[in-house]
C-alpha cells in the first residue's frame, strides 16, 4: 500500500500541500480530483521526488520512498507527467525502451530481457505496427498510447498518470480509460488526476478529493461522490444519479 | 553496414583527407613524396611538417572536438537551441583567465593554462547559473544573458591588449581564437583533459536522452536530474575551458556542429557525441587549413573563418526557432 | 491635472541636475587627471587672462578643449540616435550597438584604413555611413524587422549575429594592417584619445545637420508611440517619417564612430535614464536623453583616464562596464 504521512510542501515559502494523510489502496484504479491549483500535480510530484518535501513521508509497503536511490524507486512507481516533452525523431520504440532505464547500466544497453517487456508494452498499447515511426508524427490519441507503453515497460506495481486525458477527445478518453483498467485487471495499481468526475466515478474504484492543498474526503465514489461534496469542493450545484450502465453515482450540474 | 556507420566513416576519411591537404599546403607547400618521407623519416622539411603543421593538425581536431561535445551537453541539459559554450560566455571567461595570466607571467609553463582557463569557465557559468536561477528567464532571454556577459569578457579582454601590447597574432588568439604558432608544447597539456572527459561525455549520452523528455519524465524514470544537470554541466565547461586555453575563443563552433549532428543523425546522443566531434574537427580544420592558404605568408585568425560560417547559420537557426 | 502639475513643479529641478552633472563632467575634464597637475584655477585665467605662452593654458585649450567637446557631443549624438531607434521600433532594447550599426560602421571604417579594394578611396566619414547602413540594415531585414510582428527578441539575436560576423571581419583586418594593428585596436574600443581641434570641425557640421533632422521627428515619433497604424491615421505619413529617423541615427552615429571608434551601450542607458525621469513625451526626451548622453560619455572619458593612471583606458571599455549590468538588468526585468 501506498501510503502518505503528514506531507506537507512549500513552494517559495507559500504552503501548497498542508499535513496530508492519504492512503492508496493497492490493486485498485484510484482518482485524484479537485480544482484547479488544489495541488493535484503537486502531490504527483512530491510522490515522484522531483519535488522536495517539507515534512512528512511517502512510504510504499513500509520502505520510505525518498530513502530510495532514484533507480530503486523508478523500480516501484512510475509517473507520467501532464505534458513530457516529446524529442524530434525519436522513434517510438526507443521511447518505450526509455522506460527500461531503470534497470540498465549508465550506458543504456537492453538485454534480452528489457526488449522483450519492451515487445510487450508496445503490444499491450496497440503499437507493435507504428514502432519504428518518430513519436512526433503520431496523433495525440496515438502519442498518449506511446507515453503509456513507456510507462508500462518500466514494469513498476505502481502507476501514476497525471491528466492524461487532457488533450484527448472524447473517443480517445474513453479508450485511454478502458485500457487503464486493462492494466488494472493485470495487477497494476493506478493513480490518476481527472478533471471528469463523471469520468472518474466511472472507471475509478477509489477517489481522493482535494481542495487548496488539503484532503477532502478519500473512499469509493459510492460513499463520497454526493451532492454536498460537489457544493463544498467544486462550488457546484448538481444532481446525483445513478450511472444506469456501470451502476456507479454521475453528476448532472443544475 | 547501417547508414550512420557509413557516415561516420565517410566524416572520418573527409577528416584524414584535410589533414593531408593541410599537411601539403601552406606558405611553404610541399609535394605529397616529400611529407610522407618527412614523417617517417625525419629530413629537410622536418621543422616544417612534425614541428609546426602536425602538431597544429592535432590540436585542430582536439580543440574541434571538445567544443563540439561541450556543445552538444550544454544543449542537452539547458534544452536551449542557442545554448553553446561560446555563446553563453563560457568561453570568454576561460579565455580571459588564460589571457590574464599569460600576460602577467608570460613564461608559464603551457600546463597551467587548462586549470587556469577552467577556473575562468567556472566563475562566467556561475554567474549564468545564479542568474537562472534567481530570474528563471525563458531560453532566449537567458541567451540574451549569456551574450552580454561574453561581449563584456571579451570587452575586458581588449582592453588587457590594449593595456600591454603584444604580438598582433598571438592577440588574435585570445580575441577571436587562432592556433597560430599551436605546436607540441601546447598539445600535451591538453591531451589528459580530453582523453577523460570525452569518454566520461559518451557515458552521459543515455541519461541525456532521457533527460530530453523533459525534467520530471527523467526523474520519473529513475535519472537523478539535479546530478546529471551539474555533473553534464561542469564537464561541458571543462571540455570549453580546456579548448580555449589552448587556441583562444574559436566562435560557433559549440553552435554549429551539434545541430548538424542533429539534423544527420537524430535525437539519440550515443550517436549525436561521435558525429558531432568529428564535425567539429572537421569545422576547426578547415577553418585553420583556409587560414593559412588564404593569403600566405599572413594569417588569419581560424574564429574570423568559423564566425563568417556561423553566423549566417545562427541566423538560420532563429529564422526557424520559435521560442522567442 | 495633479499629475502636470506635480510635472511643472518638478520641472525646473531636474534639467537643472542634469545640466550641472554635464557641466561639472565638462569642468573636470579640462583639467582633471593630467601629468601637468592643471587646476580648476587654470580654467579661470584662460577667462581672464589668456596667455599664449602659458604651457598649461595651451594644453587646455589645444588637447583638453576639443576632446572634451567632441566626448559631449559624441554623448549627445549617441543619446539621441538611441532614443529615435527606440521610438521607431517601439523596442526598448534597440540601440546602434545592438543593431551592429556601431559595428557595422567600424568593420567599414577599419577596411577602409588598410586599404581594401574599393573602399580605400573612399573618404572614411562615407565608409562609416555605409557599414553604419549595412549592420543597421542587414539586422532589420533578417531580424524580421519588416514582418508585421515582429518580434523583440528576434531583433536582438540577429543584431547578435551580425554582430559576431562584422567583429571577425574587422578582426581579420587588424591582421593585414599588422603595423597598424594597435591603433585600430585601440579605436576599435571606442577611444577618444586620438581627438582635436580638426575632430571638432569634421563633428560638428554633420550632427547639426542630424540634430535637426532628430528634432524635426518630435510630433511624429511621439504619435507612433501610439502605433503605426494609429500615427497613420493621425496624418503621419510613417514612411516618411521612417525614413528621416533612419537618415538622422545613421548619420549621429556615423560620424560618431568615424572619430571615436565605437562607444558601446551609451544609445541604450541614456533614453532608459530619460524616461525614467521624465514623462514619455519626445520634444522633452530627446534634449534629456541627449544631455544624459553628454554627460555619460564625458565622466565615462574622465574615468578612462583614472583607471590605470598613466595609460589612455579606452572610453567604450567604461562604458560597457556600465552598460552590461544594465543590459542585463533590463533583459531580465522583463522590460521587453
Amino acid at each position: 500500500m501506498l501510503s502518505i504521512e503528514n506531507l506537507s510542501v512549500d513552494y517559495a515559502s507559500r504552503s501548497v500541500l498542508s499535513d496530508l494523510n492519504i492512503s492508496i489502496p493497492q490493486g485498485k484504479i484510484t482518482a485524484l480530483i479537485g480544482p484547479n491549483g488544489c495541488g493535484k500535480s503537486t502531490l504527483l510530484k512530491a510522490i515522484s521526488g522531483s519535488l522536495k518535501a517539507a515534512s512528512g513521508k511517502v512510504t510504499l509497503a513500509d520502505q520510505d520512498l525518498t530513502k530510495l536511490s532514484h533507480k530503486k524507486r523508478a523500480r516501484r512507481l512510475s509517473i507520467l507527467p501532464q505534458s513530457p516533452i516529446t524529442p524530434e525523431g525519436i522513434s517510438v520504440r526507443q521511447l518505450v525502451s526509455f522506460g527500461r532505464n531503470p534497470y540498465l547500466s549508465q550506458w543504456g544497453g537492453l538485454t534480452s530481457e528489457d526488449q522483450q517487456k519492451v515487445q510487450m508494452a508496445l503490444a499491450e498499447t496497440a503499437l507493435t505496427d507504428l514502432a519504428d515511426i518518430p513519436v512526433d508524427s503520431l496523433s495525440g490519441g496515438q502519442r498518449q498510447r506511446a507515453w503509456i507503453a513507456m510507462v508500462l515497460a518500466q514494469d513498476t506495481e505502481y502507476i501514476l498518470l497525471d491528466e492524461p486525458t487532457t488533450y484527448l477527445d472524447l473517443t480517445h478518453q474513453i479508450e485511454l480509460m478502458e485500457m487503464m483498467q486493462k492494466m488494472n485487471k493485470n495487477g497494476k495499481t493506478l493513480v490518476v488526476v481527472l478533471h471528469d468526475l463523471n469520468q472518474a466515478c466511472r472507471y475509478c474504484d477509489h477517489l481522493i478529493v482535494m481542495k487548496k492543498g488539503q484532503l477532502v474526503a478519500q473512499d469509493t465514489p459510492h460513499k463520497i461522490f454526493n451532492s454536498r461534496l460537489l457544493k463544498e469542493v467544486f462550488a457546484l450545484n448538481a444532481m446525483i444519479i445513478n450511472d444506469p450502465i456501470a451502476n456507479k453515482p454521475m453528476c448532472i450540474p443544475l | 553496414m547501417t547508414r550512420y556507420t557509413q557516415l561516420l566513416l565517410s566524416t572520418f576519411l573527409l577528416l584524414l583527407i584535410l589533414a593531408g591537404v593541410s599537411l601539403v599546403t601552406g606558405a611553404e607547400p610541399l609535394a605529397i613524396k616529400t611529407v610522407l618521407k618527412t614523417l617517417i623519416e625525419g629530413g629537410e622539411q622536418d621543422f616544417i611538417v612534425n614541428y609546426y603543421r602536425l602538431p597544429r593538425i592535432l590540436i585542430a581536431i582536439l580543440v574541434g572536438m571538445g567544443l563540439a561535445i561541450s556543445g552538444v551537453l550544454t544543449q542537452g541539459i539547458i534544452r536551449n537551441p542557442l545554448a553553446s559554450p561560446d555563446l553563453m560566455g563560457i568561453s570568454g571567461g576561460a579565455g580571459l583567465a588564460a589571457c590574464t595570466v599569460l600576460l602577467i607571467w608570460p613564461n608559464i609553463n603551457n600546463a597551467w593554462l587548462p586549470p587556469i582557463a577552467l577556473l575562468g569557465g567556472f566563475a562566467a557559468a556561475l554567474i549564468i547559473w545564479l542568474l537562472n536561477r534567481w530570474h528563471n528567464p525563458s531560453p532566449a532571454r537567458l541567451a540574451l544573458v549569456g551574450i552580454a556577459i561574453s561581449a563584456f569578457l571579451s570587452s575586458c579582454i581588449n582592453f588587457l591588449l590594449v593595456l600591454h601590447p603584444i604580438e598582433v597574432n598571438s592577440a588574435m588568439i585570445w580575441l577571436t581564437g587562432s592556433l597560430w604558432g599551436r605546436n607540441w608544447d601546447y598539445l600535451w597539456p591538453l591531451l589528459p583533459w580530453l582523453i577523460t572527459l570525452v569518454p566520461f561525455s559518451f557515458y552521459l549520452a543515455w541519461s541525456l536522452d532521457l533527460f530530453a523528455l523533459g525534467e520530471e519524465t527523467a526523474n520519473a524514470l529513475g535519472v537523478d536530474t539535479q546530478r546529471l544537470q551539474i555533473v553534464a554541466l561542469l564537464s561541458a565547461v571543462a571540455l570549453a575551458s580546456v579548448s580555449v586555453a589552448v587556441c583562444g575563443t574559436i566562435g560557433f563552433v559549440g553552435l554549429l556542429a551539434p545541430h548538424l549532428a542533429r539534423l544527420l543523425v537524430g535525437s539519440r546522443h550515443k550517436l549525436i557525441l561521435p558525429c558531432a566531434a568529428l564535425i567539429g574537427a572537421l569545422l576547426v580544420l578547415s577553418a585553420d587549413t583556409l587560414a593559412r592558404n588564404l593569403a600566405p605568408p599572413l594569417e588569419l585568425p581560424a574564429g574570423v573563418l568559423t564566425a563568417i560560417l556561423g553566423a549566417p547559420y545562427f541566423l538560420f537557426l532563429l529564422h526557424r526557432y520559435k521560442g522567442c | 491635472m495633479n499629475i502636470s502639475l506635480s510635472a511643472r513643479q518638478t520641472w525646473p529641478l531636474k534639467p537643472a541636475i542634469l545640466i550641472t552633472t554635464l557641466l561639472s563632467g565638462f569642468m573636470f575634464s579640462l583639467y582633471g587627471q593630467s601629468e601637468f597637475l592643471l587646476q580648476a584655477n587654470d580654467l579661470w585665467q584662460i577667462l581672464i587672462a589668456p596667455d599664449s605662452n602659458n604651457i598649461k593654458q595651451q594644453i587646455i585649450l589645444s588637447l583638453r578643449l576639443p576632446r572634451s567637446l567632441v566626448a559631449c557631443l559624441i554623448g549627445f549624438n549617441l543619446g539621441i540616435a538611441g532614443l529615435l531607434m527606440q521610438g521607431l521600433t517601439r523596442n526598448p532594447l534597440a540601440s546602434p550597438t545592438l543593431f551592429a550599426i556601431n559595428s557595422g560602421a567600424a568593420c567599414l571604417m577599419a577596411l577602409n584604413s588598410i586599404g581594401f579594394i574599393f573602399f580605400s578611396g573612399l573618404p572614411s566619414e562615407v565608409a562609416t555611413f555605409l557599414g553604419a547602413l549595412l549592420g543597421g540594415g542587414l539586422v532589420f531585414l533578417l531580424g524580421g524587422g519588416l514582418r508585421s510582428n515582429n518580434n523583440i527578441l528576434r531583433l536582438i539575436l540577429a543584431g547578435i549575429a551580425i554582430n559576431g560576423l562584422l567583429t571577425s571581419l574587422t578582426r581579420a583586418a587588424l591582421i593585414i594592417a599588422d603595423d597598424k594593428a594597435y591603433s585600430i585596436l585601440h579605436w576599435l574600443s571606442g577611444s577618444l584619445s586620438e581627438v582635436d581641434w580638426q575632430s571638432w570641425s569634421q563633428l560638428w557640421p554633420v550632427s547639426l545637420v542630424a540634430l535637426l533632422l532628430a528634432f524635426s521627428c518630435s510630433r511624429g515619433l511621439n504619435l507612433n508611440a501610439l502605433g503605426e497604424q494609429t500615427a497613420a491615421s493621425l496624418g503621419i505619413n510613417v514612411t516618411w517619417l521612417r525614413i528621416r529617423v533612419c537618415l538622422a541615427v545613421l548619420l549621429l552615429t556615423s560620424i560618431s564612430v568615424t572619430l571615436a571608434g565605437p562607444i558601446v551601450f551609451i544609445g541604450l542607458i541614456a533614453p532608459h535614464l530619460a524616461r525614467a525621469l521624465f514623462h514619455n513625451n519626445h520634444f522633452v526626451l530627446l534634449p534629456a536623453s541627449g544631455l544624459l548622453g553628454a554627460a555619460l560619455v564625458c565622466w565615462s572619458d574622465l574615468l578612462s583616464r583614472t583607471i590605470v593612471p598613466g595609460a589612455e583606458t579606452p572610453v567604450g571599455i567604461v562604458t560597457a562596464l556600465i552598460g552590461t549590468p544594465f543590459f542585463i538588468y533590463l533583459v531580465l526585468k522583463g522590460k521587453l
